[in-house]
Parts: structure tokens; C-alpha cells; sequence
């Protein structure tokens, strides 16, 4: 099952739509809260992972630039960014964030669900063709199979 | 056009001369004394300073140097009245430009001040270059590390496209991050395109974006991705995923740097550097036909490729140390030791997922061991414990059998026990020693023994280093 990470800086009205809507995907998805306001400091970010799915929700200009104040932190993670609608983000300073995805609660959110399934099928298929899990390398670099 | 001061007590001289010079475009101060040079030179901001060897205050050589350091540092040319080869030498070797004499100064003057002047320009644009390179993230100091950092700068120093390849999880993103920060657009967005994850239908409109009603469900306009790059860096990763029907689109945007959102009928600009990354063997594609050729041309303007962690095996101590420390700091928990002997199983293991798998085998270890203060190999997951086990089992070959003490038994008289047993302790540990190439970790495994005590025998039967090598 896939892990997703949601944060936003606050308990706000979007963050709690966003997680009824990715609750509410039929895809397998797992997905973990961080607290509002602090994402690393509680047990629930032990099980962050470099490279996991990261989406943050910002509602507005100010909340994007809570975000970027610690965008350091996030490098490590793949970013889905999610605004609450076009009309109050304004400036383009967002993209500091280097989002792979930014969508609008307000209007695009079938395009979450689509990259998000996008990813859930990747996965599946990298979990059919075990052969490739199943490789390593000899003390020479070479290719070989790992044990079962 | 510089600024140039003129230090004579010839009036008549410092007329001409400024009088040249401003009609080169240059502006120009003057000044009769030492004294008022120095003034001068220390309230302005020169570029270049004309200087007498004889004024009424005093040597124009002996005062160089105040000259030199005043905080515009200029260059200096000197000029003198009689030549004289001793004052010819201290000028240059105190740093002036160049030694002229007077009477021949209008005709001689012209190339030394250009040549000077073309210097300091040179000497701003690298002053202004970047003294060191910002490599957050990039942590190591292996041979091949430091040649990729190398070519890191030259990529940041440039505007060229990049294609960075590597096995996965060697960094690609990091090293592309590294380039944008390096370049003159660090301070613009590292926009990331993420070709592997966006389903295709997705593609098109997230790299250039749409206007109203360009498709079903198209109910406002939006801005793509190489538009939000304009004036920074636009990062294709995982560029052997783009579909072709796109790399036909994007080869066009390359070529012109304009491109058209979908519906709409006007074309757009976007000033970006292109960054790729790719973890495939993109002219095998080529062969293939499912990547095309012009595109991979235009992609790899310069190529990175990233050495797997295998190879670098000397920077998983600093990389565990620092992914340690990050993890500390952004869970606000104290810091950690690291045992010997986690690092040891570290080496021991080949990292197919390279320094991401290292970093994501620390996450998982930092998790599980959050109460602890020190992490031992203990903590490491199974299969990578094992594999230092296996590794211990490779050698196959028995070891050579124990030389028989024969010697002190069977000729002349015995010595007594703690002599005989000090000496089959001694001759043991060379033995072992010898088999396993001074290897303190396989030492222990084969005799037994633990490290402790290995190293009190070492030390209780003198051996030497020789005997002890490649700990």
C-alpha cells in the first residue's frame, strides 16, 4: 500500500477537505496526517521516508510562505502541492517549493486523484515484476541475484 | 571607462596626459604631491594610478604600497623621469603594471593601460564568481565525487543543457538542484517535472499549461510548468519516461523557446535552463526508436553521470553522519554515536539503491532506535546484516594448519609454561593474522576472540604493525 503524507501549517478548513478527499479515493493509499504545524516532531513523521509523497496544503499567500520558511525540510520528499483556489494565492512564489504537482482545491482535484493513481499502478507493476527486487551487486558491481 | 589618477608634479604633463585619457573615455584626477595623492586615492575609487617616482614629498616607489591597498586596490603604473634599472625592478616586484619613461610616456602608454585595465575587469568577473560551491546535499569527498562536483561548476558556470544520468537513488536531483543553486538563476524556481509519475493525459497541460475551455472540464485557465520556470530551471526527471508524442512538442520548445498553451491560438515565451535526468540508457532508446535522436542531442549539451555509492564507499561514514545529524534536528531528538561496527556492515553491503537506499535504511534504523543513544549494527535491517554474515562465510579455503611447536619440545630442554604458551599465543595470532590480511573484524571471527582482547595479545606479544595491517 502506498504512503501519503499530508501537512499544512494549520487545521484549516482545506486541509481537512483535502483528507476526506484522498480518504475517499478507491485507490490503495495509506494515508498519515502530520500535525498541523509540526511535521517532523511527532511519531507519525518516523515513518517518513525519503523520497515518500509529501502533499501540503496551503490555503493562501501566507500560509504558502509558513511553507516555504522550511522548504529545506521538504527537499527530501516528493511534493504535491495544493492551493485552496486560484483567486487567494497570488504570486507565483509557490514554485520555490519545487511541487512535481500543483493542483487547486477548488476546481482540479481530479487531477490529484489521477496522479496519485498513476503512481499506485507503477507501484503494482514494480510489485508484479519481482525478478527486479530480487537483484543485487557483487563485490565487482556486477548484477547477480539475490538470495531468496 | 575607468577612473584614473595621475601623480606628477609636472602640471604641464598631467594636462596632456589627462587630456588623452579623457579623450579615451576615461575620467581622470590629478595630484602634484604625495601627500594629495594619497588623499585622493583614499576618498575615490580608482581604477588605474599613474605614479612619479620623484615628487616634492618624497619616492613614489616608497609610498606603492599605501597606494596598493587603499580599498579600490588599483593598479599602478609607474612612470619616471630617469629609468634606472634598480627602480624598474622594485616597481615590478612591489606589483605595478609597468615602468615608463617620461619622455617616450604618450606613445608607450596606450598598451599597458590596456592591458592593465582588461586585467581588472577580468579580476571583477571572477571576484564576483562564486568562491565556493554551495553542495548541500552532496556529501563525500571520494575521488569520483569531487570530479562530479567539478563538473558541477562547470555546469553552473555555463547555460548549457544537462543530462545527468546514474543508477537510481545516486542523486540525480540533488546534483540538479546543486547546478540551478551554483548558476545565476539560484535565486529563481527549480521547477521539476516529474515525466515517470503524470499520466500522459496529464503531461501536456502541466508542462504548458491552458486557457479556458481548451478540454472537457477545462472551467478556468492555468500556467504551466515551463512558464513557471521562465528566468530559472526546468527539471525533466526521469526524461526517458516522456512519452514520444510530448518529446516531439518539447523538442520544438528547446529549439525556440516559445510554446503554446493548449487552446490557445498565441505562441508564449519562457527564458529557462534545461535540466534532464534519467536513470535509462537513452541512445538505447535511440536504437530502440522509442526516444528520439535530435532530443537526446539537444539534451546532453553537457553530460553528468553519477557514480553508484559502490564505488564511493569511503563517503557512507560522512553520508550516514550527516543524514543522522539531519534526522536528529528535524525531530528534535539529541544526537546520536554510531558504533564501528554499524559503519563495518555498512561497507559491507553493496547498496543497490545507492544513497537513497542508505538514507532510507537510516530513516527506518533512526526510527526503530529513537530511545537509543548509540546505533550498533544490531539496529540495521536483516538483509544487510546478513549479507556481512555471508560475506564472512566466502572464504572457502580451510586455513593452513598450525605450524606444530615441535622446536621447544623436542630439542634441548624445555622452557617453562608461560614462556611455551606466551610463544603458541604469539605464533596463533600470526597465523590468524596473516590469513586474514590483519583484519581485526575476521580475526575476531575466526579465533574467537573478542576485540578487546585481540587488541591486549597485540599489544602483550609486541607484534608489529606489519602483522596488523588494513584494520
Amino acid at each position: 500500500m502506498q504512503k501519503i503524507f499530508l501537512y499544512s501549517s494549520n487545521y484549516s478548513p482545506a486541509l481537512q477537505r483535502m483528507h476526506r478527499y484522498l480518504s475517499g479515493l478507491s485507490l490503495k493509499l495509506q494515508i498519515i496526517l502530520l500535525p498541523p504545524g509540526s511535521p517532523f516532531s511527532s511519531p507519525a513523521s518516523l515513518e517518513l521516508r525519503s523520497n515518500d509523497l509529501l502533499i501540503l496544503v496551503a490555503e493562501n499567500d501566507q500560509e504558502v510562505e509558513v511553507l516555504l520558511r522550511n522548504r529545506i525540510d521538504y527537499e527530501e520528499f516528493r511534493i504535491i502541492l495544493i492551493l485552496a483556489q486560484q483567486a487567494a494565492v497570488t504570486s507565483n512564489r509557490y514554485m520555490l517549493l519545487s511541487p512535481r504537482l500543483v493542483a487547486y482545491l477548488d476546481h482540479d482535484l481530479p487531477r490529484v486523484a489521477e496522479y496519485l493513481s498513476n503512481i499506485c499502478r507503477i507501484q503494482t507493476v514494480t510489485r508484479q515484476v519481482p525478478h527486479l527486487l530480487r537483484t543485487s551487486f557483487n563485490s565487482k558491481g556486477n548484477l547477480t541475484k539475490r538470495p531468496h | 571607462m575607468a577612473h584614473i589618477l595621475i601623480v606628477d608634479d609636472n602640471t604641464m604633463l598631467c594636462e596632456l596626459l589627462s587630456s588623452q585619457l579623457r579623450s579615451a573615455d576615461h575620467t581622470v584626477l590629478s595630484a602634484l604631491t604625495l601627500q594629495e595623492a594619497l588623499q585622493l586615492a583614499q576618498q575615490e575609487s580608482f581604477d588605474l594610478i599613474l605614479l612619479d617616482v620623484q615628487l616634492p614629498d618624497g619616492n613614489g616607489l616608497d609610498a606603492f604600497q599605501q597606494f596598493a591597498q587603499t580599498s579600490s586596490r588599483p593598479e599602478i603604473i609607474i612612470m619616471t623621469g630617469s629609468g634606472d634599472a634598480e627602480g624598474a625592478k622594485k616597481a615590478i616586484q612591489s606589483g605595478a603594471w609597468s615602468y615608463l619613461e617620461k619622455p617616450n610616456i604618450l606613445q608607450n602608454l596606450v598598451s599597458p593601460l590596456t592591458r592593465a585595465l582588461e586585467y581588472r575587469e577580468e579580476k571583477k568577473r571572477i571576484e564576483q564568481a562564486p568562491v565556493a560551491l554551495k553542495r548541500e546535499g552532496i556529501i563525500g569527498s571520494s575521488p569520483v565525487i569531487n570530479s562530479s562536483l567539478d563538473q558541477v561548476a562547470c555546469a553552473a558556470a555555463g547555460g548549457a543543457n544537462v543530462l545527468i544520468t546514474g543508477e537510481t537513488g545516486t542523486g540525480k536531483e540533488v546534483f540538479a538542484r546543486a547546478i540551478h543553486e551554483n548558476s545565476h538563476r539560484g535565486t529563481k524556481a527549480f521547477v521539476v517535472v516529474d515525466c515517470a509519475s503524470l499520466p500522459e493525459n496529464l503531461i501536456e497541460s502541466t508542462l504548458f499549461g491552458h486557457v479556458k475551455g481548451a478540454f472537457t472540464g477545462a472551467d478556468r485557465s492555468a500556467t504551466g510548468l515551463i512558464k513557471l520556470a521562465d528566468g530559472g530551471t526546468l527539471f525533466l526527471d526521469e526524461v526517458g519516461e516522456l512519452p514520444e508524442r510530448i518529446q516531439k512538442t518539447f523538442l520544438r520548445v528547446l529549439q525556440e523557446r516559445s510554446f503554446r498553451p493548449l487552446g490557445s491560438t498565441r505562441e508564449e515565451q519562457s527564458n529557462f535552463r534545461l535540466l534532464a535526468a534519467t536513470n535509462r540508457d537513452l541512445s538505447q532508446k535511440v536504437k530502440d526508436g522509442s526516444f528520439r535522436p535530435d532530443l537526446l542531442y539537444r539534451l546532453r549539451s553537457l553530460s553528468l553521470h553519477l557514480p553508484p555509492l559502490r564505488e564511493r564507499k569511503e563517503d557512507i561514514r560522512p553520508l550516514c553522519r550527516h543524514f543522522l545529524v539531519r534526522l536528529c534536528e528535524r525531530t528534535q531528538v539529541s544526537s546520536k554515536e554510531i558504533s564501528d561496527e554499524f559503519f563495518e556492515t555498512l561497507m559491507d553491503y553493496e547498496w543497490p539503491g545507492n544513497v537513497r537506499e542508505l538514507q532510507q535504511t537510516l530513516e527506518q534504523v533512526f526510527a526503530n532506535a529513537i530511545h537509543h543513544p548509540t546505533l550498533f549494527a544490531y539496529h540495521l535491517p536483516a538483509h544487510i546484516r546478513v549479507c556481512t554474515a555471508m560475506q564472512g562465510l566466502t572464504h572457502e579455503e580451510p586455513p593452513p594448519p598450525a605450524t606444530a611447536p615441535v622446536s621447544s619440545l623436542h630439542q634441548g630442554r624445555p622452557t617453562d609454561w608461560k614462556s611455551f604458551k606466551a610463544e603458541q599465543e604469539r605464533q596463533y595470532l600470526q597465523q590468524v593474522f596473516t590469513y586474514t590480511r590483519g583484519n581485526i573484524k575476521e580475526s575476531c571471527r575466526i579465533s574467537g576472540l573478542s576485540r578487546a582482547r585481540i587488541y591486549q595479545l597485540i599489544n602483550l606479544h609486541n607484534l608489529s604493525t606489519q602483522q596488523k595491517v588494513a584494520f
